[in-house]
Parts: C-alpha cells; sequence; structure tokens
C-alpha cells in the first residue's frame, strides 16, 4: 500500500466528518498496512514518519475551522470563535479553513504538500484528560488502556524481539527516535520502549562496557547480560547517531535563528536524514503546552492569544 | 542464522567509536570467537528460576558459577553465614544503599535480629517531620506559612491569585522532602515499604494537582497513611485509603453520583489493590457495578475548607438498590440501607471480600512482596514453598503484614545465593543507594536558607530520577504503578533502556567529577569514603579493594579481574603495590593538598571503573 493510497483513503478533506469517531489507525492487534510499510527499514520503503507531538487539549475546531458549521459554531462558542473573515482559505474548499496564524501550513495545503484528517475522537467522552491522552497514544479506546503505544506495537511487529540482536548488519540504526523528552507511551512496545532519545546528537555519552567475567548461567546472569546489551545498543546508537549528525553539514539557509525550538527539534531530524540514518519514526515535540484555558484568545480579538502564537511556532516551525 | 550472527558481530566491530575494551576491561571478543555477550543472551524464560552456585573448576581463574539446580529453599530461618556480604543484601532490599555504619551495626547482630531492628520502624524525623515551607522567597505562602515551617496542616482558600502556584510549590516540597527522606533515613524498612505500598495502591501528585484544589495536603495525607501503616494491617490499609480524599478522588469515587455509580475504583480495587489481574479471576462486570454501588456516596465535601478533610458518608449520593453479586461472591445480596445507614454497606462488603477471597488476596498480596523484596520470577518450587505458606501465615495473623516481611526476610530462601544481585536497581535505588553508599554530602550548610538551598538538592535529583529514569517520586504513570514490579515478562528490566543507561553512567561520572546544584558542590570523598576501614586495610591495596566490593556489588569480582584494576587504578600502572602503599602513608603524615591530590586521583579512578560496571546496576 502507498503513501498516497493511503491519504487517499483517509484525508476524506473534501467531505469533512465523514470519519468522524472512526480511529485511523485501529487498535488492539488490527494493524495498519500502511503503517507496516512505514516502519520497514527506509531502505525498502522509502519514507520516515516524523511525528510532532502537541501536548495538552488542541482546540481543534479553532485550528481547522469547519466554515460549513459557522452558525453552530457561533451559536456553541461565540467568545472565541474566530471571525469567518479572518479565516484562511484553502484551495478547493469552501467548508474548512485554518486558523490566521497557520499562514505557513496553509501555504504547503495549497501546493499539496499538507493533508489534514479530521474528526478523530473516540466515542463517549468522559472528558479526562489523561484517558484521552492513553487513548491517544495507544491508539485504542478499550479500558484499561493498553500498556503498549501505537507506533511501539508496529515496531515490535517490524522489528520482532527488539531489543535483543539489535542494532544488527541489517538494521543499523535506532527503530526510533525522540529529541528529547522521556521517551513516550506510543513507543511503548511490549517488551521495552522502542525510542531512542537523543536531545543533542552531538553529546551523547559513551558507556564503560568492561566485563570482569562472562556472565554466569543463572538469573543474575541473564540480568547481567540484559544491562551489557543495553550498554553496547546505546553505544552502538549513539555512534551511528553522531555520525549522521556530523555527516551532514549543509543545512537549509531557511534554518534561520528562529527562536522556534519546534524548528530546531526538526533541524536535528533533517540531519540525521541527510546524514543517512535509516532510522523509520522520529517524535519531536511542540514545546508548548495547548492548555491554553483562559488564555486562548485574547477577549474581543480572537484571532490572537496563546493559541494563536503557539500555532504560529507550529507552522513556521513546520515551514522551516 | 550461524551466518548472520557472525555479520551482526563484525558489524559491532567496525562501528566508529564502539570497543569493548573500556578502563579495566580483561574480556576481548577475538576475531572468530563467539562474541560471549551476543551468543549468551536469551530473554528469560518466567516461570525457570535459573539457580547457580559458586562451585570451584579446576584451572579456572577462581571459583565459578555455575547451574546446579532448581531453587528449593523455603521459609525455614536463615543461619548461614553472616558477613558482609549477606548484611549488605538484606540492607540494599530493604532500604537505599549500604552505609559502612549501618552494615557494622548489623553484622553485630544475629541474623533474625538484624531484621528485627530494620522492622522497628517509627514516623520519620530526618530530615524534618513533614514537608517544609522553601518556597517562601519565591512565592510567600498565602496559608501563611513561614520559610522553612510545615505546610501540611493547612489548607488554602483559594481567594488569593496565586494559591495555584502555591499548591504546585508545596507539592514540590513534598516529593523533594520525599527524597529528603530516601537519602537522609534511619536505616529501617518504613521507606522501602511506603514505597512497596505506594506503587500498590498508587495516587499520580500531578493528575490529583490537575482535579482539585489543595492537592498538596491531599497527597500528604495520603502518603502519611501509607507510612503510618507500612507494617500494619493490609485490609484495614485497603478500607482506609477507600475513605482518603487523594484516592477518591484519582479514581473517580468523588463522582459518584446515586443513578451513576462511578466503577473505576471498585474495578482497580479488585483488578489490582486485591484479587489480581490474573485471567482465572471470574469476578464479573456486575460483580465491579455492585462494587462501585456500595462505594458510592463516600466522598470529601470540600477541597477549599480548613484542614483536615472530612471524607464522609453522604446518603444524596449513594445508590438505593440492593447489591447483588455473582457466584465468585458466593450469590450474595447485599440489602441496600436507607439514609444514613447506607454507610453500613461499606463494612459488610469489604468483610464479604476479605472472607469470600481470603486465599486468593492473601497469595495475590504475597506475590506482590516477593517481586518486590526478592525477584520477579515465581516459579512452581516457590509459589509452593514461599508463596503458599506466606499467604496461609497472611491470613492466620489475621491481615497483618508485618509478620509476613519478617518471615520472608529472614528465610533461607530471602539469602539464597539464587536471590542476590537479580534486581536491577530502580532508579531511587541507583540514586539514593549510591548517594548513601558512598556517603556523598547532600546537605548545605546551615543558615537562613539551608532549607531553600537543601529542597532545590532534593528537587534535582527527583527530576533526575523523573527526566528519562522514569522514577519520579509521586509520579507513577498509571494505577497500576511501576511497570517494573508487575510488567510480564520484563519486570525490572523496564528500567533500563539505551536512553536510561546512558542517563546513569553520567550521574555516576558527576558524582566522581563533582558538580554544582543550588549552593552545594555533590561530590564523593574518596579519601572520607575510604577513610571508614582501618588504616591497615587502606594502606594495603588488595585488601582496600576487597573491603569495598561488598559496598557496591553483590557478587565478588573474579581475582584477576581486581588486581588488574588495582594495578590500572591504585598503582597507575607500576606493578608492586608498594607505590600505593607509599602514596597513601604519604598523605596520613603529611596531608597536604598535593598528598591528597595523588591518593584522591588514584581512589577516584578506581570507583570509576568500579561503579560504571554493569555489575553495579544489580542489587
Amino acid at each position: 500500500m502507498n503513501r498516497r493510497k493511503f491519504l487517499g483513503n483517509t484525508a476524506l478533506f473534501s467531505v469533512p466528518m465523514m470519519i468522524q469517531g472512526i480511529p485511523v489507525f485501529a487498535g488492539d492487534g488490527a494493524l495498519h498496512p500502511f503503517l507496516q510499510a512505514l516502519t520497514m527499514p527506509t531502505a525498502n520503503c522509502d519514507k520516515i514518519l516524523v511525528v510532532i507531538q502537541m501536548n495538552g487539549g488542541n482546540d481543534g475546531l479553532n485550528m481547522v475551522i469547519p466554515l460549513d458549521r459557522y452558525t453552530e459554531l457561533n451559536n456553541a462558542r461565540p467568545n472565541i470563535l474566530i471571525p469567518s473573515g479572518s479565516v484562511l482559505a484553502l484551495n478547493g474548499t469552501t467548508a474548512t479553513g485554518l486558523h490566521p496564524s497557520m499562514t505557513g501550513i496553509r501555504d504547503l495545503f495549497n501546493d499539496g504538500k499538507v493533508n489534514l484528517v479530521q474528526g478523530v475522537s473516540y466515542p463517549n467522552p468522559n472528558f479526562s484528560h489523561f484517558q484521552a491522552q492513553d487513548i491517544w497514544f495507544t491508539a485504542t479506546s478499550t479500558l484499561p488502556s493498553p500498556d503498549t503505544g501505537w507506533l511501539g506495537r508496529q515496531l515490535d511487529t517490524s522489528y520482532p524481539g527488539f531489543p535483543v540482536g539489535y542494532p544488527n548488519a541489517t538494521n543499523p540504526d535506532p527503530l526510533a527516535i525522540q529529541i528529547g523528552g522521556a521517551l513516550p507511551l506510543s513507543l511503548q512496545g511490549p517488551n521495552i520502549n522502542m525510542g531512542y532519545n537523543a536531545p543533542n546528537p552531538a553529546a551523547l555519552v559513551n558507556v564503560a562496557t568492561a566485563t570482569p567475567a562472562p556472565a554466569p548461567v543463572s538469573d543474575y546472569g541473564t540480568e547481567l547480560t540484559f544491562l551489557r546489551m543495553m550498554k553496547d545498543q546505546s553505544n552502538a546508537y549513539a555512534a551511528r547517531i553522531t555520525a549522521s549528525y556530523t555527516a551532514q553539514t549543509t543545512l537549509s539557509s531557511m534554518y534561520a535563528a528562529s527562536g522556534n525550538s519546534l524548528s530546531d527539534q526538526l533541524k536535528i531530524v533533517a540531519r540525521l536524514i541527510g546524514g543517512g540514518l535509516a532510522t523509520p519514526v522520529y517524535i519531536v515535540n511542540h514545546p508548548d503546552s495547548f492548555d491554553t484555558h483562559v488564555d486562548q484568545v485574547v477577549a474581543g480579538n480572537t484571532a490572537t492569544g496563546s493559541h494563536a502564537n503557539i500555532l504560529a511556532k507550529l507552522s513556521n516551525g513546520v515551514v522551516t | 542464522m550461524e551466518h548472520e550472527k557472525l555479520k551482526r558481530k563484525d558489524f559491532f566491530k567496525t562501528l566508529a567509536g564502539f570497543t569493548k575494551k573500556a578502563a579495566g576491561a580483561t574480556v576481548d571478543v577475538l576475531p572468530g570467537e563467539p562474541d560471549p555477550l551476543f551468543e549468551k543472551y536469551a530473554r528469560k524464560t518466567l516461570g525457570n528460576r535459573q539457580y547457580s552456585e559458586r562451585i570451584e573448576v579446576p584451572n579456572a581463574d577462581g571459583p565459578v558459577y555455575a547451574r546446579v539446580g532448581n531453587i528449593t529453599s523455603g521459609l525455614t530461618p536463615y543461619t548461614g553465614a553472616w558477613t558482609e556480604w549477606e548484611v549488605a543484601h538484606l540492607l540494599r532490599r530493604t532500604g537505599f544503599g549500604v552505609k559502612k555504619t549501618d552494615l557494622d551495626a548489623l553484622l553485630a547482630l544475629t541474623p533474625a535480629a538484624a531484621t528485627d531492628a530494620l522492622l522497628n520502624i517509627s514516623a520519620p524525623t530526618i530530615p524534618s517531620t513533614t514537608p517544609l515551607n522553601y518556597y517562601q522567597n519565591t512565592l510567600p505562602d498565602s496559608g501563611g506559612i513561614a520559610l522553612g515551617a510545615s505546610w501540611t496542616s493547612n489548607n488554602l482558600t483559594y481567594v488569593n491569585a496565586n494559591d495555584d502556584t502555591n499548591n504546585y510549590y508545596r507539592q514540590l516540597s513534598l516529593t523533594s522532602w520525599s527524597w529528603g527522606i530516601c537519602i537522609n533515613d534511619t536505616t529501617t524498612i518504613r521507606e522501602k515499604m511506603t514505597q512497596f505500598w505506594y506503587h500498590f495502591i498508587p495516587i499520580n501528585f500531578d493528575d490529583l494537582r490537575g482535579l482539585q484544589n489543595n492537592s498538596a495536603t491531599m497527597c500528604n495525607d495520603y502518603m502519611s497513611l501509607l507510612r503510618t501503616n507500612a507494617l500494619g494491617n493490609f485490609k484495614t490499609l485497603i478500607k482506609a485509603i477507600a475513605k482518603t480524599p487523594a484516592m477518591l478522588v484519582y479514581l473517580g469515587n468523588q463522582y459518584s453520583t446515586a443513578s451513576v455509580p462511578n466503577e473505576n475504583f471498585a474495578r482497580e480495587l479488585m483488578e489490582l489493590f486485591t484479587l489480581g489481574k490474573v485471567p482465572t479471576q471470574n469476578y464479573t462486570e456486575p460483580d465491579i457495578i455492585a462494587a462501585s454501588k456500595v462505594l458510592s456516596g463516600w466522598r470529601t465535601p470540600g477541597f477549599i475548607t480548613a484542614y483536615p478533610f472530612a471524607p464522609a458518608f453522604n446518603a444524596s449520593y449513594h445508590n438505593q438498590t440492593n447489591k447483588v453479586f455473582s457466584a465468585f461472591f458466593g450469590n450474595t445480596t447485599i440489602t441496600n440501607q436507607a439514609g444514613v445507614n447506607g454507610a453500613n454497606e461499606f463494612d459488610i462488603f469489604f468483610d464479604l471480600l476479605f472472607a469470600q477471597q481470603q486465599t486468593t488476596i492473601a497469595k495475590y498480596i504475597c506475590r506482590r512482596l516477593y517481586r518486590f523484596f526478592v525477584y520477579y520470577d515465581i516459579d512452581a518450587n516457590i509459589e509452593a514453598n514461599v508463596i503458599v505458606p506466606l499467604s496461609a501465615l497472611l491470613v492466620s495473623n489475621n491481615w497483618n503484614i508485618a509478620p509476613v516481611v519478617s518471615t520472608l526476610l529472614k528465610s533461607e530462601h530471602f539469602f539464597d545465593v539464587a536471590n542476590k544481585g537479580v534486581m536491577i536497581k530502580s532508579p531511587v535505588d541507583f540514586i539514593a543507594g549510591t548517594l548513601r553508599t558512598l556517603n556523598i554530602n547532600t546537605t548545605p550548610v546551615a543558615g537562613a536558607t539551608q532549607v531553600v538551598n537543601q529542597y532545590t538538592i532534593w528537587n534535582y535529583f527527583q527530576n533526575y530520577a523523573l527526566n528519562n529514569m522514569d522514577q519520579g517520586l509521586g509520579l507513577v504513570p498509571n494505577v497500576s504503578g511501576w511497570k517494573a514490579y508487575y510488567q510480564d515478562p520484563t519486570y525490572y528490566q523496564n528500567w533500563i533502556n539505551s536512553n536510561s543507561i546512558q542517563k546513569r553512567a553520567a550521574l555516576l561520572t558527576s558524582f566522581v567529577n563533582g558538580f554544582t546544584t543550588g549552593t552545594l558542590s555533590i561530590k564523593i570523598d574518596p579519601i572520607a569514603f575510604v577513610q571508614q576501614f582501618p588504616n591497615a586495610t587502606i594502606q594495603d591495596p588488595d585488601l582496600l579493594i576487597n573491603a569495598v566490593v561488598p559496598y557496591l556489588f553483590t557478587i565478588d569480582l573474579p581475582p584477576t579481574y581486581k588486581n588488574d584494576t588495582k594495578v590500572a587504578t591504585l598503582l597507575a600502572g607500576q606493578v608492586t603495590n608498594s607505590y600505593w602503599t607509599t602514596a597513601w602513608n604519604n598523605y596520613i603524615a603529611s596531608p597536604t593538598t598535593a598528598n591528597a591530590n595523588i591518593v584522591k586521583t588514584r581512589l577516584n579512578s578506581l570507583l570509576t571503573t568500579f561503579l560504571q560496571l554493569a555489575e553495579f546496576q544489580l542489587m
């Protein structure tokens, strides 16, 4: 299944809300073929997934604005509604527009480089942030939430047995890299978190791997061997990451000193990809929380406020 | 497959910067020979304990460990050898690290008396009896609590603009203080037991902060309850948490109504807190609903009222129907009691639960204790020889935990060589244990702002544990607690990934090199550390290494490795012991900076080599 077909199936942008309530990736073992293809080594599928994690509760209706439901929106939430005249129009539709601060993503959309998936939710939400976040990261609404993430499960299927036997000649690189922060639930596999954390690829720690004696065949030996293996793996991955990072020195001139840390994280990802790292999944985090509460908009000027600022950061970060 | 293995090994050798040789390394991978690490590694098959024992093998480099059979030891009181190795094992499992003063004190006792001493617990006094206001200079406490004073009996009114932030600082005070106890506590099992209960019946401090005002006093009350009942009665404790504001909020009983009872607490009560999440448990969804109806109406009337909170039964939120249970509960019906008498259903339900399923509950709690204090793999022998008799003891002692913990920790099984060093240190064990074992000073100088400086240091370790080590105190990932203690099949290995192992290495390096957090430089004083041993021991580099090793490792290192390390570190490449002896004696005779630096450099080199071994991550 190719990328175009996947997007054709899911990004029903021209008929918004059609997939309301139906998760894009069904959880609980029903692994999505597209996701499966994506997690295979990039050499095989030539595709890399870069996830931008926006933490907190984003007001999706003020980000991707359903203009065809503007009257209902005006009835339900006039205090935070963006004036229809300010909403950024999109080529090919009058039903949907973007938040005024997202000009960069609007341009990418009009150039055919962005697709939108609307109405991703779960039935009968109970408004628990934590439950919503678990559902989000695990891609299943069955309770209690599973202990594995949507990416972690897929990576475990594509790379069975990880971390035992990794890295190896076929898969020399980390399966997933997050640029900073604690490793997310989305990357949690059944055995181990599948991610490698590289906040600063230029400053990874090389750990000592001395082995005073072979590990005995016992429970002690099993745990000791596991620790030794993780140390070796850490060094091996660190070496690959550092090598890729330093190999790519030519950078796009669009990476201005923006002070946009999302942009900085994406720059690291670009350097690693450009340097030849075959890692199929990257995760970067939007630096700000989307839990904007009463600061979401400036009263009387709803196109401004903290939501506008962080969406601008997102849009600008993606464009650079 | 063979071909692929060779390729993998070759691949490792070709990696830039990757080498199996590090300071003191002795095992080289020779071309064409199997890499012992990757050849030997296989994920453990659960239910199959691997028992090994020290045996003499001709032509081997000293004793080696070989598998000799299944583990058959049980709860018979341990009467074997009582050396620093056994005492260190007991100290690591019941507290944090091995302080020499603690080890010496317990070594002078019998194994049973040593355990009794650890089980003799009282309320914490060190560093202070409660968390304190350290944040006054950043944000004056709006409850009027002075700098350095306790805030735990004071609720905020939430009429001041900063009260929310104030509550946040109080919560930081609570987590920082918890680190203060781990690092500075007197040596008893109290904090380990408190952490056991905390991960077993947990709340998440941050979640509560998002849900209700005055979460700091609520969380502190909850932790106090666990601490007070650390070795108390299990049934009493479970019933108590059911009426505690923190748990009422965390698992939603607070939001139960007569018509829509919230099922969260009832579900976790059965699934996680008493019966366990095993496929053979056939309590039913209607059982959970019936229990949630019994528990509806128990709530805290207000969260911005004057302290203390007053959780109570409110009949108007209580479900007014008969509560019908399945065959799992003997088809019992708890008849509805009208009005305030609805509160009586609470005791009736818990008596039903603990009577109807006493064996299941007792075994479940004993398995959880075993996995926290001994090892995660409970095979058929251990189930029969340890879990079953322990659970019978719990029942015959009417749910009192102390006799169960005491019997386990005094048993042959606990001291069985098969159980030594098999536990991967949790981040708290790793951080607090290392600080304590190496006697690293974490107390800033006394003065007007000492409390500020002190909490800053404790908070540093909280952040370190939280950031990529996933064990911030008070911050379990979910109601199941920390994965290391329940997640089949990987258990303790959940603490370790290629990132956290770097964090651990980096922290050890910074302990040796020194780093400043707040106003204090945190650094090992290697001279003070070795001077805990007699001078005659320190002078002799072989004796010194043999004295240090039991504090850092659970099983002795091979003689050749110890000798190689001695040469590489204490002797700085020289071959005769006198180089070290002379350097040390020079320092003792004339403790000038220059002489001190000579021995310090070599001792730091020794400690670095030892601390960075994978073996140091085990306890």
